[in-house]
């Protein structure tokens, strides 16, 4: 599918950015909510803080990779940083907060289920306490956190919609679709796929969980098909992105890769866990990994697809 | 964690693990998604593309060379041109393709062959002004040119243009029409350089254009916006109709008070309607009695409006008295009751007691005359 605007870096800086704050916002829900302590070892908010941090700073590496002028002469980025009038400085304040706030969760995360590790800093900090309020203090991590997360997920998607010279991406709904998607792949990545290969009984845990795919799955479907409905009826450009992806040369992907893999496949198997009254760990891995590299692909076709006005 | 369970199917793998094991199916999907993208697009049938993608300008500064070769020297030029006159109409100062349009190359915008040998190659398919012929390869950088610009308190029609042109329609103005020779160091947008008015005014009336010329704020931002005072002269120096409206010309002189007023105080925003040059459109009088229209008879508003002796020429020969001292009085000081006044000398007057041997009888100016002293004709000497 040819590029015409921006290419696979933009998208998997998308994807990963929305996939970890998507993980983070699981993991700080599940901390906040207490279901974390109903079990010695939770893996979901382990993975979920520990990969958000990450995923982000990697995507945002390949943010810069891709402006090109950042890598030649980075010190322009800060720049960045005051031109209000750009919805990248609103994005790059935010990831900045979010960045450090995910790697503080993480680390938190991470001495919370391994207290040896307070222990061997004690010997070069010793100021440091015995032992640390972790509950206490993720708790104020995680609200915070919750925030800058829900920013950076709906940020992926108003940093494509304000560019009015591309028509398929200049609508509100985009940043709707972004966020959606990156809960539906944060909960993916970090209990269907993560967890449960860790612990197979993580799905078990979560009764609800077949619903809450359903309804993430359903409503991607429907601003999806809005989106596209939208776009379609815009014409000029945006519906001829649309026949793109739906007709042209995107179409094997979306309707295999999007549709079938990422929707269908999960809806299905998520129904029929719901009919069966449980979730088996193969079906929570299947569904995972589907619905994360849908996701990708979702945030690939939109970019690609990106035909300018024409003049 | 009172309600604590002890897990099971816990993997042997150390907790830690899931970090980057997580990481790795984030980045497996990647790679997976790349490789799945690649073999999609090689099973796909050949779609042609809806539209092609956005035109690009050519950076052609490299290739250029030989147009600098000619343009950048009078001889060359010359030697070259059909008629040696005309040479010098396109020599191009070296130095005023340092911005960054001219930076482009000359065949950027102008097309033609910058590498050929001989003149006739070099200028095969030359573009005189790119933005009258292709204005679409000037919106491709420039889509978004403002409207108004609040520092020149300018309203421009940007917007518009740029709309038409990326809509394919006409559009008789171009670029080049304001913006001159983008490449050859004209930058309005530097301010540097100062366009007048003329520039607008004489493209708006060889054109035709519907744009009311008295309709200051058509272009203008604000022109008489008090808050924000401008000189008259700020705008009014721009063009020879315009510079009718200058203070020096003002019906009422702007002296003392008056030119320390603001235009609105009397005038009516924005068009200046609805005031004469009478002072009574302005001001009260306080003179009941008085003509109200001609307060500088007797105020001299260049000093202060204090109140003035009168000058008034007629009345010598009104008065045949209207001389000496009585030019030293004030205009009320006769005409307290108003202009409506009897000339005798008893108006004003009184009659002294030593007179009332039968002098008093004849008109006191046959023995008194106002410009000489008061017993100079006097009998008793």
């Amino acid at each position: 599918m040819t590029e015409h605007y921006w290419g696979w870096l933009v998208a998997i800086y998308l994807f990963l950015g929305g996939m970890g704050a998507g993980a983070f916002l699981i993991a700080a829900v599940i901390e906040l909510s207490g279901k974390r302590y109903e079990q010695e070892y939770c893996p979901t908010t382990l993975v979920g803080a520990g990969v958000s941090g990450p995923l982000i700073v990697i995507g945002t590496v390949l943010l810069i990779f891709d402006l090109g002028a950042g890598l030649r002469e980075p010190w322009r980025i800060v720049n960045m940083f005051t031109n209000w009038s750009s919805v990248m400085t609103w994005g790059i304040w935010i990831l900045s907060f979010f960045i450090p706030i995910a790697f503080v969760y993480g680390v938190l995360e991470v001495m919370h289920v391994y207290p040896g590790i307070l222990e061997w800093l004690r010997r070069w900090l010793r100021f440091l306490p015995e032992t640390l309020p972790y509950r206490a203090i993720k708790r104020v991590v995680c609200s915070i956190g919750i925030l800058l997360a829900l920013g950076t997920a709906l940020y992926t998607g108003v940093l494509l919609s304000v560019v009015q010279a591309v028509p398929l991406w200049s609508t509100p709904i985009l940043p709707v679709l972004f966020l959606i998607s990156a809960v539906s792949t944060g909960m993916a990545l970090s209990l269907d796929l993560s967890a449960t290969v860790m612990v197979p009984e993580t799905p078990h845990r979560f009764k609800r969980l077949p619903v809450i795919h359903i309804a993430l799955i359903g409503l991607e479907i429907i601003v999806l098909a809005v989106f596209f409905y939208i776009s379609f009826q815009k014409g000029g450009e945006a519906a001829e992105s649309v026949q793109l992806i739906l007709t042209g040369a995107g179409s094997l992907i979306f309707w295999v890769m999007v549709a079938g893999l990422g929707l269908v496949f999960p809806l299905v198997l998520n129904v029929y866990a719901l009919l069966r009254g449980s979730h088996g760990h193969v079906v929570g891995i299947l569904a995972g990994a589907a619905i994360v590299v849908a996701g990708l692909f979702v945030r690939y076709l939109i970019v690609a697809a990106a035909i300018p006005v024409t003049v | 964690m009172s309600q604590k369970q002890k897990s099971k199917g816990i993997s042997k793998w150390p907790q830690w693990t899931i970090i980057p094991l997580g990481l790795g199916f984030a980045m497996l999907a990647i790679v997976l998604g790349l490789l799945l993208e690649s073999a999609a697009v090689a099973v796909t049938p050949e779609h042609a593309t809806p539209t092609p993608t956005m035109p690009t300008i050519a950076y052609s500064e490299g290739i250029s060379e030989g147009c600098h070769n000619c343009h950048f020297t009078l001889s060359a030029l010359e030697a070259s041109a059909d008629d040696p006159s005309d040479a010098a109409m396109y020599l191009i100062e070296a130095d005023s393709i340092a911005t960054p349009h001219g930076k482009l190359g000359c065949l950027a915008c102008h097309g033609g062959h910058g590498e050929a040998a001989d003149k006739e190659t070099a200028h095969e398919g030359l573009i005189a002004d790119m933005s009258a012929q292709d204005p679409e390869n000037c919106v491709i950088c420039h889509q978004d040119m403002p409207n108004e610009f609040p520092n020149d308190r300018l309203r421009l029609p940007h917007g518009e243009i740029i709309e038409r042109v990326m809509q394919g329609e006409p559009c008789d103005v171009h670029c080049s029409d304001c913006h001159g020779g983008v490449g050859h160091g004209f930058d309005l947008v530097s301010g540097d350089k100062f366009c007048s008015m003329t520039v607008c005014l004489d493209c708006h009336v060889e054109r035709n254009l519907a744009i009311q010329m008295a309709d200051c704020d058509a272009c203008h931002l604000a022109p008489h916006t008090e808050a924000i005072p401008l000189a008259c002269n700020d705008c009014h120096r721009s063009t020879e109709a315009w510079q009718g409206v200058d203070a020096s010309v003002h019906p009422v002189a702007l002296e003392g008070k008056h030119a320390e007023t603001a235009c609105f105080a009397c005038h009516q925003y924005p068009n200046f309607v609805g005031l004469s040059d009478t002072c009574s459109d302005c001001h009260e009088s306080n003179h009941t009695e008085w003509d109200a229209e001609d307060c500088a008879a007797c105020h001299d508003p260049s000093d202060g409006w204090v109140f003035a002796a009168s000058g008034w020429e007629g009345h010598a020969e009104l008065w045949d008295q209207y001389k000496g001292q009585h030019l030293k009085v004030s205009c009320n000081g006769c005409h307290f009751m108003g202009y409506d006044l009897d000339p005798s000398c008893t108006t004003c007057h009184q009659v002294p007691t030593s007179h009332d041997d039968g002098r008093a009888e004849n008109d006191c100016t046959v023995c008194h005359q106002a410009d000489q002293p008061w017993d100079a004709n006097a009998p008793e000497g």
